[in-house]
């Protein structure tokens, strides 16, 4: 007999339980086969209704009622603000460096320390800051994958190619971060680990890109990389399809171990 | 080069509240329109409801900025849309659910859940146990925002989330799957 409830069993599938409550339900299904089947049933039951498309013969757009336009613009943004600041700032004070390091190994050693947990260092390489609006419209909205903005740094690469590192910080700690340089010809995603930072990179639109982890699994964090590139083509716009896309690159592959 | 995207679009902050909501309505537009299908159960209704939402979401002053936020804004002033048009008799029965099985040997056949059978056992629940999976599942909103959008509890929200996936699984079943609880249960 089992003590999980059918309510916690279903929160557990859908990741909504707290990290103690997650790994209690993790160690029952473990010892009880017949908790473990119900995990199992529920897993499908949730993947085929993620799956189901939309309604194809929705109506179509209202035009905006004339007249009622809502005029409140609003221009924060701390975080716009900061990543200004950051570029600014991490243009000036790299300039003098040596050119022609590679610049996404570069960004690997200047980050591996965030990558591993720590906290945003004041002085060191780069120009960092935490940040707490959790997203920013300049870059990559990953909260369908629960994944929100936490760091970011200004490339400490000088030779014309800075950028910008941001970091998201998954629900149980998971960390991901996603450099975007000067581009280069286009490619699809490919695996360049770095060290024990497994790295996946890509070009596309004038850009590169690369999605780095440590403790991410190599299956999800490939998964990141197709969805994230794909939102990064051109004319491409976070619809409902590609939510639902991050949202099961976050639960695939094995758990993030940091 | 240190935009995410090169886009015609200006970014989230320097479009009007308007551009936010009218953005959230075209990129969620079909699945607003499936949750419509699941409030009214009949689309004809869920067009007419979907296009009256939409107008008063955009004739709002105040919608919230955050686009996350705003996505879920505008499930809820359906919905509230929808309780206006006289459905508030049918949310409450959402009270009305099955016992839950969490006891005994699981003996459920997964090989019957597929994309076709989902669908087909979503369009026999009663609208408010579709209603639920229809935000998490398939519109993709955590726990918190569908209490937000739904006007209750998030303790609520996972019980009726629960016991309406066991409503899906006895429907795609054909009622085998808790059998010794059936005989107890309200429904």
């Amino acid at each position: 007999m089992t003590t999980i409830g059918w309510d916690e069993i279903n929160a557990y599938v859908d990741r909504e339980l707290d990290a103690s409550a997650s790994a209690a339900v993790a160690a029952a299904i473990a010892r009880d086969p017949s908790l473990a089947a119900r995990v199992a049933t529920l897993s499908k039951l949730k993947a085929e209704a993620v799956g189901l498309p939309a309604p194809t013969e929705a109506p179509p757009f209202p035009a905006r009622p004339a007249g009622r336009r809502p005029v409140a613009s609003w221009r924060p943004l701390a975080l716009a603000a900061s990543i200004a600041l950051l570029l600014a700032a991490g243009a000036g004070a790299w300039l003098s460096r040596a050119p022609g390091a590679d610049p996404l190994a570069a960004t690997v050693a200047a980050e591996r320390g965030w990558l591993a947990g720590a906290t945003p260092e004041a002085s060191g390489a780069g120009v960092r800051v935490a940040v707490e609006t959790g997203a920013s419209s300049s870059l990559p909205d990953l909260s369908a994958a629960e994944l929100r903005l936490a760091y970011l740094a200004a490339d400490p690469v000088s030779d014309g190619r800075r950028g910008l590192f941001a970091g998201y910080v998954g629900p149980h700690g998971c960390r991901l971060g996603l450099w975007i340089g000067r581009g280069a010809a286009r490619s699809a995603p490919e695996a360049v680990d770095v060290g024990d930072v497994r790295v996946r990179r890509w070009s596309a639109d004038g850009a590169s890109y690369a999605l780095m982890s440590r403790g991410m699994d190599p299956l999800r964090l490939d998964r990141f990389a197709a969805v994230i590139a794909d939102l990064a083509s051109p004319g491409r716009t976070l619809d409902d399809g590609l939510r639902i896309a991050l949202k099961e690159a976050s639960t695939s592959g094995g758990a993030c171990t940091g | 080069m240190l935009a995410w995207k090169r886009t015609s679009d200006p970014p989230w902050e320097e479009r009007s509240l308007g551009d936010v909501v009218e953005q959230c309505l075209r990129e969620s537009w079909s699945r607003l329109y499936g949750y419509a299908v699941s409030l009214c159960g009949d689309r004809e209704a869920a067009r007419d409801l979907i296009q009256s939402s939409a107008v008063k979401a955009l004739d709002t002053n105040a919608p919230p900025r955050e686009p996350a936020a705003a996505r879920a804004w505008l499930f809820r002033v359906m919905r509230n849309d929808w309780i206006d048009r006289g459905r508030r008799a049918t949310v409450r029965a959402a009270d009305r659910e099955p016992v839950e099985p969490t006891e005994g040997p699981w003996a459920y056949e997964d090989a019957r859940i597929a994309a076709i059978t989902v669908r087909q056992g979503l369009d026999r629940l009663e609208p408010y146990q579709r209603e639920i999976i229809e935000l998490v599942d398939l519109a993709g909103f955590r726990y918190a925002e569908a209490a937000e959008i739904l006007e209750v509890p998030v303790g609520t929200v996972m019980s009726r989330l629960s016991r309406a996936r066991l409503a899906l699984l006895e429907a795609i079943e054909g009622g085998k799957v808790m059998p010794l609880e059936r005989s107890r249960g309200t429904r």
